[in-house]
């Protein structure tokens, strides 16, 4: 792939959710085809790139950051989420709890990066049928409600993940699409540095930036 | 529940007297790391000999008592110390063990630290009871109960997923204290038992601490002491001591805004970040433009590795020697002041490490294009580079020749983390 195509053509997505719901393992499984029942805790961002090739005949760049899940982690969510196009919001179905993470994560992403952030869900650990808690119908309903997606996955039997994130790469190519042919409207995206710096984000007021004084 | 509380407040009181050899110890810490360069400077071969077993036994007199640490500090901050003497030379640097201390003492204090541990096993086991009982009212919860509640959820995630090295394993596997006859079976057996200690031991330290409780990361760390120290309460006072000093701020993740009230105002984990950024600007005056430049200067990149102490990011062999020279160096302790320079302690030696690392690899930062960028550095080309222990110690220490001025706002920094200094 070359650079400037890449560059035109690359979307930078977040996975969030609750700790040991499974971000690590579903980004593994899409990324290297790998599976560990023992993943490691993760405790600080990293990121994995794809290139996907998509229906229309294009291709993209699937930048995919994952996340530390504990809550006390949460306040450094803003760092990865402020320049992001779409977030996947992860829960494992057998816990309720982070049903509810998902929910909170929601709401927060709406306050700061407001309707700019693409969103999708991600039920996840769909072979652990038995032991569900949320139901797959209230996963879809509360989808829809907040217009994202809805994905059942197992990172584990590896079913649903390459969709999950073809889905969002498609839908990410399409808005970017539809916003380069409306002619820079307010919702025209640039790329991912420019749009950064735009977004104000709570954490970073507190020090001055830019002025360079050394 | 006042007497466990009384009794756990006893434990800290107790262990208080301890503490006050840490000006002491940052004493010494300081004239080792003068030795250290007068040594560097005579061209020492980069090739460092661990701290060598006569050393060790050497400052021992006949009853057990350790006469005099410096050598032993000044070999271990050279070149780490063997697995086979980590469970006898810890405990001793990390204060956990008095100097002064006979065999016979030395023994009556294992079994009285071990008593300690119990307890806060035991409050553990309590307050986990509470979770099956029928709630009346709740003004009669016991007020730990949430922030343990919470602690032992996430620890009971973290346990099994902990990578543990077999190193233990192999070293009782040969000398004949396990047995049986299926290797693997035995490992998986030797595994589980391995995570049920890290449980234990993190939830001792959640009550013990339970501003901190547990944050993710810290199983990492006492994953570590685990490997070395097979004696389970020996290893949880370590662990402790090693993590309730000049680290402990590593694991307020955001002191200033929700975290528990008790934690407001402390020293977090940004703060430290911010020493690292000064250390860069006065070591390396063009890499840092080039972090503020990409509006990095906060060195939020880099949290990773400060906070788990280069855990993930260095090779197992290489995390045990760094941790060495750390101990050895005192760099543990809280800061403290010797007439009227800094002697030591409050993580500056860690901080230059991490520094270290980043200024030996400035070409590649100098290439990153933007903050994912740093990220992506730190999370993957910094492993990458495999350095060794005895080389980042090295450039630290020849780092922390430029930045002599810095001591000031370390020192201002660092009193503020320590609520647990008389662990």
């Amino acid at each position: 792939m070359t650079g400037a195509q890449s560059a035109s053509n690359a979307f930078k997505v977040v996975l969030l959710g609750e700790g040991r719901v499974g971000k690590t393992s579903l980004l593994l499984r899409y990324v290297e085809n790998t599976f560990s029942e023992t993943q490691t805790p993760t405790v600080q961002a990293t990121y994995l790139s794809k290139r996907v090739a998509l229906e229309n005949d294009g291709a993209a760049t699937l930048n995919v950051w994952d996340t530390a899940g504990q809550e006390r982690f949460h306040a450094l969510g803003p760092i990865y989420y402020r320049d992001a196009d779409a977030a996947v919001l992860v829960y494992d179905i057998t816990d309720s709890d982070s049903f509810d993470r998902v929910k909170s994560w929601v709401k927060e992403l709406r306050q700061i990066a407001g309707s700019e952030i693409s969103l999708a869900v991600c039920a996840n650990k769909s072979d652990l049928e038995r032991a569900r808690k949320v139901s797959q119908s209230d996963g879809e309903t509360y989808a829809k409600s907040i217009g994202a997606a809805f994905f059942s996955t197992s990172a584990k039997a590896d079913k649903g993940v390459a969709q999950a994130f073809m889905s969002v790469a498609t839908a990410l190519d399409a808005k970017r699409g539809k916003s380069a042919a409306g002619g820079g409207g307010a919702g025209t995206k640039t790329s991912g540095v420019g749009r950064s710096r735009s977004l104000k984000i709570a954490e970073e007021e507190m020090k001055p930036r830019g002025g360079d004084c050394c | 529940m006042a007497s466990e509380d009384s009794r756990a407040l006893k434990v800290a009181l107790a262990s208080a007297a301890v503490a006050s050899t840490g000006l002491a110890l940052a004493l010494a810490s300081a004239s080792v790391y003068a030795s250290y360069f007068a040594r560097d400077a005579r061209g020492g071969s980069m090739k460092k000999k661990k701290l060598a077993h006569e050393t060790w036994y050497a400052a021992t007199d006949q009853d057990g008592r350790i006469a005099s640490l410096a050598e032993v500090r000044k070999g271990a901050l050279d070149g780490g110390i063997p697995h086979s003497l980590r469970a006898e030379v810890w405990p001793v640097l990390l204060g956990v063990r008095k100097c002064s201390n006979t065999s016979v003492e030395h023994e009556q204090g294992k079994r009285s630290r071990r008593e300690q541990y119990g307890e806060f096993l035991r409050r553990c086991a309590e307050l986990e009871g509470w979770l099956t009982k029928p709630v009346k009212g709740l003004a009669n919860l016991p007020s730990d109960l949430a922030s343990f509640t919470e602690a032992s959820r996430i620890i009971a995630a973290d346990a099994p997923r902990t990578t543990f090295t077999y190193g233990t394993f192999a070293r009782d596997w040969e000398s004949g204290i396990l047995s049986g006859d299926d290797e693997d079976e035995l490992k998986m057996e030797w595994r589980l038992a391995q995570r049920q200690r890290l449980t234990r031991i993190l939830e001792a330290y959640a009550i013990l601490d339970p501003v901190i409780g547990y944050t993710q990361g810290m199983n990492d760390l006492a994953a570590v002491f685990l490997r070395d120290i097979s004696n389970e309460s020996e290893a949880f006072w370590c662990f402790a001591k090693f993590m309730g000093g000049s680290y402990r701020c590593h694991f307020l993740i955001n002191p200033h805004e929700s975290a528990p009230s008790a934690s407001k105002g402390q020293e977090g984990v940004s703060d430290r970040l911010r020493v690292l950024s000064e250390i860069i600007r006065i070591a390396d005056p063009p890499l840092h433009k080039h972090l503020k430049f990409l509006n990095a200067q906060e060195c939020m990149f880099a949290f990773r590795p400060v906070v788990v102490l280069m855990s993930r990011e260095l090779a197992d062999a290489e995390i045990g020697l760094l941790w060495d020279m750390l101990i050895a160096g005192g760099d543990h302790e809280p800061t403290s002041r010797a007439n009227g320079t800094l002697a030591g302690g409050g993580a500056r030696l860690f901080l230059h490490v991490v520094a270290a690392a980043l200024v030996s690899m400035r070409s590649q930062v100098m290439a990153c294009k933007k903050n994912d960028d740093l990220m992506q550095l730190v999370a993957r080309k910094l492993p990458a580079r495999k350095f060794t222990a005895h080389e980042l110690v090295r450039k630290a220490m020849d780092l922390m020749k430029t930045t002599k001025g810095l001591g000031e706002a370390i020192e201002v920094a660092s009193r503020a983390s320590i609520a647990l200094e008389g662990l």
